[in-house]
């Protein structure tokens, strides 16, 4: 490639570099593209990718969003670096020599090995710091390198003379190389609530320190450039920029509003958050007005890429500063809202900065390709794929919060949310599609027709006159402005230590008093296997979807229990708070399924929750459930242990903990809270279950049939689903059962302990009406042989003698041994339920697997086992 | 506190820009400079740019 730019006037600008960045840019982000497609799909096809684990969802959701920001971003923005900042330095970079080597450590030492190790297992479960630390080494030499390319250009000139874009690329250079180790190396070092903390500033930082300062760079730099005109005003960019830098790193915090960290850093960064919003309006004003006179929809594609992300910008932003606010938060943080607002900040506002700063530099690169159609045709493509996301995640978002804040089962919430995700796909083809035209355009097409476009879109600059406008600064107020701006610069790095001194280092120390103060004395800890399952758990990304922190709010405490509190997150290295509730929250998932349940849900999600988009992870098995490898039992383990310590200690540790701290009300409302562990299928005793009221019964029955309990119970109701095989006990056959409405009741209300029969407390009393009516309807008893007065007074007998100790004398399941079972099931109920004859014969004759009822046909005759049958059967009085 | 010195800080900077916008008018044309020079460089570059494929035959080949 021959380098025409070389001329004696203009700076040496490395034209190889700038293609290699920006092609390896496009590759990368097609790719990035094809994991979050694959990825989207599987909200709705969740076994697309069978139980690989490489393709599983959570390695390829870490692949994805790195890829987006580092292979993708990372390399567009280097790419621009090498023409933007020969331009506005007057300087060539620094080596052409150590570009080649940064294009290779950023390739060849991140990039490819970061995703390899991700699909590997080799991951952090941190948002936007997926990557290893092996590969965050790599990243902070290659920052390191970068700043030696082009920073020196900068400053060998005045700091007065520096163009917008310059400090902003000299800000996101230096406060990237600061922040960066903030998100991807604190959180591996200081556990739970404190990691956590740290983890936020990065996770603002990443994009409000990185990504928006080369973005707007890039926004800077076209946009006068394309139209030939100077931004309307340098003093407000000025005061954008020093804006942006002081409060983007004040921010963090408010990715964990409601949470343990100390409310004052939460509400500081809600603050900031606000301010920020205020500093993003006069930037945003500022662009537009310097692309006044270029029409809505400039004939300049790099023009219109960059006007459009001007665009994004402001509509990201200002959602940003709202839903940071309590309010909003309360009710959309953890929803499809979220993720929609990360798309259009990344997708819409960097990636639109990024493809038009390519465009724009492929322009004036003669010997490039560039083909104007497929151009337009990306842009047409991604506008419409970025728009439509953004409004069917936003739409998504708002219906998730509204189904969360009524209480509606959680399920409900996927099943709803499952149109929004077909749509969020097809939007995510036509961005893909459209970052494949923008690759074909920058790829393909006459050499150097990048010039005759942009002549022919008549948005070329005059080049006719160049003439200096002001006249040379005296030398007083050029002195003024440059001590103005140092003073600035040492203000900007003094307010990035003060973010990490007040959001990061401040909290730690309040969380480790905090948790000095409410810790049981020697909670108990995890294990090597729970440890071992802990690593499992993250590096299959379950986090992602299941947060681990119940919030300080009411309708978190409602569902899932107590708040969590800083010392049950001390194991947590790094921590696994997570930013997103596609699943339930798992803060408390200890004791609340049975482990036969968990092997059956990892292995085939969908046969135990039919309406689950969990992904299979048979891969951690020998074949079937009931043949767990020792991965699967760690990965149980771990999930036991969540919120164990503090069911343990509790409720003496929790009222010796709300009488140390009288005085904090967020503390004290986690003790208020009405129950420890709120989970709506927790098992718990029969008994205190609301009356339901047949005729007020939800007509959606059969719906609810098969949208819960088809798994297990099977269609028709005989114990036969899918899931049946692998439980223990097995789930019972309906259709040889007669219950009481009361004893359908109780069930459904409690579940029934030691089994995996869950509660469905979260269900409305009409919709378990409906179960229990579809449930009666199931029954095929029928009166059996009418018993003689004889073979009852025998039964009568053999029940006083072998069964009474665990059913009780009279039948209701309370015999003296019944709390002292070896299998902590409770013994039958004969009085609300009545078994089939056959049935019941060969319960006794067989026992039931899975309890602790025994076979008893080595101590029984068969004529008092057919007795015993008949005297239980006698029991049963109906809901009398 | 965090709060208080968050929107301090915050209005401490927006009025220092302020001040030096109200007192110091050289500054205005100072801090303005930057856009001008980076315009000009622009429009050098483009021009070289020009001058080099004119020198060059100029049009786009289809190799």
């Amino acid at each position: 490639m021959t380098d025409d730019s070389r001329n004696a006037q203009n700076p040496h600008v490395e034209t190889e570099l700038v293609v290699a960045h920006g092609i390896a840019a496009l590759v990368a982000l097609s790719i990035a593209a094809v994991f979050g497609l694959i990825v989207s799909l599987q909200f709705f096809l969740p076994d697309l990718t069978g139980s690989s684990l490489p393709l599983g969802w959570g390695r390829l959701r870490y692949a994805h969003t790195q890829g987006v920001m580092i292979a993708w971003l990372g390399n567009a923005f280097l790419a621009f670096l090498y023409h933007a900042v020969p331009m506005l330095s007057g300087q060539s970079v620094t080596s052409r020599k150590l570009g080649l080597w940064l294009f290779g450590i950023w390739n060849f030492a991140v990039v490819l090995p970061g995703w390899v190790l991700v699909l590997a297992g080799v991951s952090q479960p941190l948002e936007w710091a997926e990557f290893p630390l092996p590969v965050d080494a790599f990243v902070m030499v290659a920052l390191a390198l970068a700043a030696v390319q082009f920073l020196p250009a900068f400053f060998r000139r005045g700091l007065e003379t520096l163009y917008v874009s310059s400090w902003y690329i000299i800000g996101a250079l230096v406060f990237t190389f600061l922040s960066f180790p903030m998100g991807n190396v604190v959180p591996e070092f200081v556990p739970g609530a404190a990691g956590a903390a740290f983890s936020g500033l990065w996770i603002h930082d990443a994009v409000g320190l990185f990504v928006t300062p080369l973005a707007l760079a890039i926004l800077y730099f076209v946009i006068p450039a394309s139209t030939g005109r100077p931004i309307f005003s340098h003093f407000l960019s000025m005061l954008g920029f020093w804006g942006l830098f002081f409060l983007y790193p004040l921010n963090g915090t408010h990715h964990y509003v409601y949470s343990v960290i100390p409310m004052a850093a939460q509400v500081g960064a809600i603050a900031a958050s606000a301010l920020l919003g205020v500093i993003v309006v006069i930037v945003v004003t500022n662009l537009l007005l310097s692309l006044r006179g270029a029409g809505l929809f400039p004939r300049d594609v790099a023009l219109r890429f960059v006007a459009l992300a001007t665009i994004f910008y402001l509509v990201v932003s200002v959602q940003g500063a709202m839903q940071a606010q309590m309010s909003l938060q309360q009710a959309v943080h953890f929803t499809d809202w979220v993720v929609g607002h990360s798309h259009l900040a990344m997708l819409g506002f960097a990636s639109f900065a990024g493809v038009g700063g390519l465009i724009h530099a492929w322009q004036r690169i003669p010997s490039a390709r560039y083909n104007a159609t497929a151009l337009e045709v990306a842009f047409g493509l991604m506008t419409l794929g970025i728009v439509a996301m953004f409004v069917d995640l936003t739409l998504a978002g708002l219906t998730q919060a509204e189904l969360w804040a009524n209480g509606a089962p959680w399920l409900e919430s996927v099943r709803d949310s499952e149109r929004y995700w077909v749509t969020r796909t097809t939007s995510g083809v036509l961005l893909a599609a459209g970052f494949v035209a923008a690759l074909t355009g920058l790829t393909t097409g006459p050499r150097g027709a990048g010039a005759q476009a942009l002549q022919s879109a008549g948005g070329a600059p005059s080049t006719s006159a160049v003439t200096p406008r002001l006249a040379p600064a005296s030398a007083g107020a050029g002195q003024a402005l440059k001590m103005s701006y140092v003073v600035a610069g040492v203000a900007g790095i003094v307010f990035f230590a003060m973010s990490v001194t007040l959001l990061g280092v401040w909290p730690e120390r309040v969380l480790a008093t905090q948790a000095a103060l409410m810790a049981p004395a020697n909670p108990l800890g995890i294990n090597a296997a729970e440890e071992r399952g802990r690593e499992i758990y993250a590096r299959e990304g379950c986090a992602y979807c299941h947060t681990q922190q119940i919030r300080y709010t009411e309708a978190d405490i409602a569902r899932f229990g107590s708040p969590t509190l800083a010392w049950e997150t001390r194991f947590d290295v790094p921590h696994l708070w997570g930013t997103r509730r596609i699943g339930p929250d798992l803060a408390r998932a200890a004791g609340t399924r049975t482990e036969n349940w968990h092997y059956v849900h990892l292995y085939a999600p969908r046969n135990v929750a039919p309406l689950s988009i969990m992904p299979s992870y048979a891969a951690l098995f020998d074949g079937s459930p009931d043949r767990p490898t020792q991965a699967a039992r760690d990965l149980v383990a771990y999930i036991e242990t969540l919120g164990r310590a503090r069911a343990l200690a509790w409720p003496d540790a929790d009222a010796a903990a709300a009488a140390a701290v009288p005085n904090d009300p967020w503390a004290q409302m986690a003790f208020a809270a009405p129950s420890l562990n709120a989970h709506p299928g927790r098992t718990q005793a029969r008994g205190g279950a609301p009356a339901l009221d047949n005729a007020a019964a939800a007509e959606n029955g059969a719906e609810l049939w098969d949208n819960y309990c088809v798994g297990c119970h099977g269609e028709s109701g005989r114990g036969d689903g899918p899931a049946a095989q692998w439980l223990l006990p097995r789930p019972t056959n309906l259709a040889e059962h007669e219950y009481t409405l009361n004893r359908l009741t109780d069930a459904l209300w409690n579940g029934v302990y030691g089994t995996s029969m869950p509660a469905w407390r979260d269900h409305s009393a009409a919709n378990r009406a409906a179960l229990a009516e579809v449930v009666l309807g199931f029954s095929e008893v029928e009166p059996g042989p009418t018993p003689s007065a004889a073979q009852l007074a025998l039964g009568q007998n053999v029940y006083a003698q072998h069964c009474a100790e665990c059913h009780g004398g009279g039948g209701s399941g309370d015999g003296f041994a019944a709390n002292d079972l070896p299998i902590p099931v409770a013994p039958t109920d004969f009085r609300s339920q009545r078994i089939a004859y056959e049935a019941g014969v060969g319960v006794v004759e067989n026992g039931v697997a899975g309890t602790s009822m025994a076979p008893w046909t080595d101590r029984l005759t068969t004529a008092e086992i057919e007795a015993v049958v008949h005297y239980v059967r006698s029991l049963f009085d109906g809901d009398n | 506190m965090i709060t208080t010195i968050v929107v301090g800080c915050a209005l401490a900077l927006a009025l220092a820009f302020t001040l030096a916008w109200l007192l110091k008018p050289q500054l205005r044309s100072q801090i303005e400079a930057p856009k001008h020079f980076f315009q000009d460089r622009v429009r050098q570059y483009d021009r070289g740019l020009e001058d080099a494929s004119g020198a060059s035959g100029g049009s786009a080949d289809e190799a």
